[in-house]
């Protein structure tokens, strides 16, 4: 299945049938666990979903959703929120800020699972565990960080590190 | 992202809503739903429901913690809430033989130990198989259903039934 096509069975009612949430929290629960999140959060990895791609897909069910009284296609937003909760790109920050930034009721599913989605980011992004090479050893240490790592330049802002003569704080 | 949703439309419509002890429960009276919505609440019934009864087509407004904790005026959104609404409200867990009309059924994620949903008991029909009243999500509509014919049969759930009653 190409990006293209995934996205489109993201926006299905097909795909939603199989998604019957009675609150946000169990709608974000169901997907993470879901195979669709996974392809398109590994695409997306791979570079085979631009940023660009989902810009135009969104603004497409924004158009699309535009005169309804309720807002259709939350299920998608909320697809692409969890896709990125896990990831700490420049375009899955402002995705998912300006998601759960709406007020507004028509999108009131999508919102609460965007700030959900923040909300675990900011657990998952208080403490991991990485390996840091250092010319004479290689030192493991659990570091502390407020500012989320951007993985196209391998550039971690770190806060807080446990105590080491080999680690400089970036 | 977003520009113009964030800033038109109205705010989130909620009602004072407590529990009996006066703790505040979050809501929000969800919308009607549109074409789409009513399709996809079809294709749920065809894909789930060949055996449901349906009462009230496809509505905004609540939600099933709504329906059974509110009386159908809005959705409670936070499942988190629920086990102080029980509380607050004097309701107490029993056995499945105990269940009678009017007592709740709870479906809950074995797994995560997350709350999926509430239905309200129906009736009891023959061979003690209970029937209950559901309103799966905020825009679907009410269907009777046997207990065991839910939903995430097929999603890959463990899913738990619970039973709680107010009676004392």
């Amino acid at each position: 299945m190409t990006t293209n096509e995934l996205l489109e069975r993201i926006s299905s009612v097909d795909f939603e049938s199989g998604l019957v949430a009675s609150t946000p929290r169990v709608l974000r629960q169901m997907l993470l666990r879901c195979k669709e999140v996974r392809t398109l959060r590994d695409a997306y990895d791979a570079g085979c979903l631009p940023d660009e791609q989902i810009r135009s897909f969104v603004n497409r069910l924004l158009g699309e959703g535009a005169g309804g009284d309720r807002f259709p296609y939350q299920t998608a937003l909320a697809v692409i929120a969890v896709m990125f909760e896990s990831r700490f790109t420049q375009f899955a920050d402002e995705y998912l800020n300006d998601l759960a930034r709406i007020r507004s009721d028509r999108f009131w599913i999508a919102a609460r699972v965007a700030r959900q989605c923040l909300d675990s980011r900011v657990t998952r992004i208080g403490t991991d565990i990485r390996q840091f090479s250092h010319p004479s050893t290689e030192v493991q240490m659990t570091v502390h960080w407020s500012t989320p790592a951007d993985p196209q330049n391998g550039q971690y802002v770190v806060c807080e590190a446990s105590e080491s003569p080999y680690f400089q704080v970036a | 992202m977003f520009e113009v949703e964030s800033l038109i439309g109205d705010e989130d419509r909620s009602l004072a809503l407590e529990t009996r002890r006066g703790r505040p429960i979050r809501n929000i009276v969800e919308r009607e739903p549109g074409d789409r919505e009513r399709r996809l609440y079809e294709l749920i019934r065809k894909r789930f429901g060949a055996q449901w009864v349906n009462r009230k087509w496809a509505c905004g407004a609540y939600n099933c913690y709504g329906m059974v904790f509110a009386s159908r005026r809005t959705t409670i959104e936070d499942d988190t809430q629920i086990p102080d609404v029980l509380g607050d409200d004097g309701y107490c867990k029993i056995s499945e033989d105990e269940a009678v009309v009017g007592d709740l059924v709870f479906y809950r994620d074995r797994g995560r130990g997350t709350l999926l949903h509430v239905a309200v008991i129906t009736r009891r029909a023959e061979l003690k198989a209970l029937h209950a009243l559901s309103k799966w999500y905020s825009t679907s509509g009410e269907d009777e259903h046997h207990i065991r014919h839910h939903c995430w049969t097929d999603q890959g759930l463990d899913v738990e039934l619970e039973f709680w009653t107010d009676r004392p």
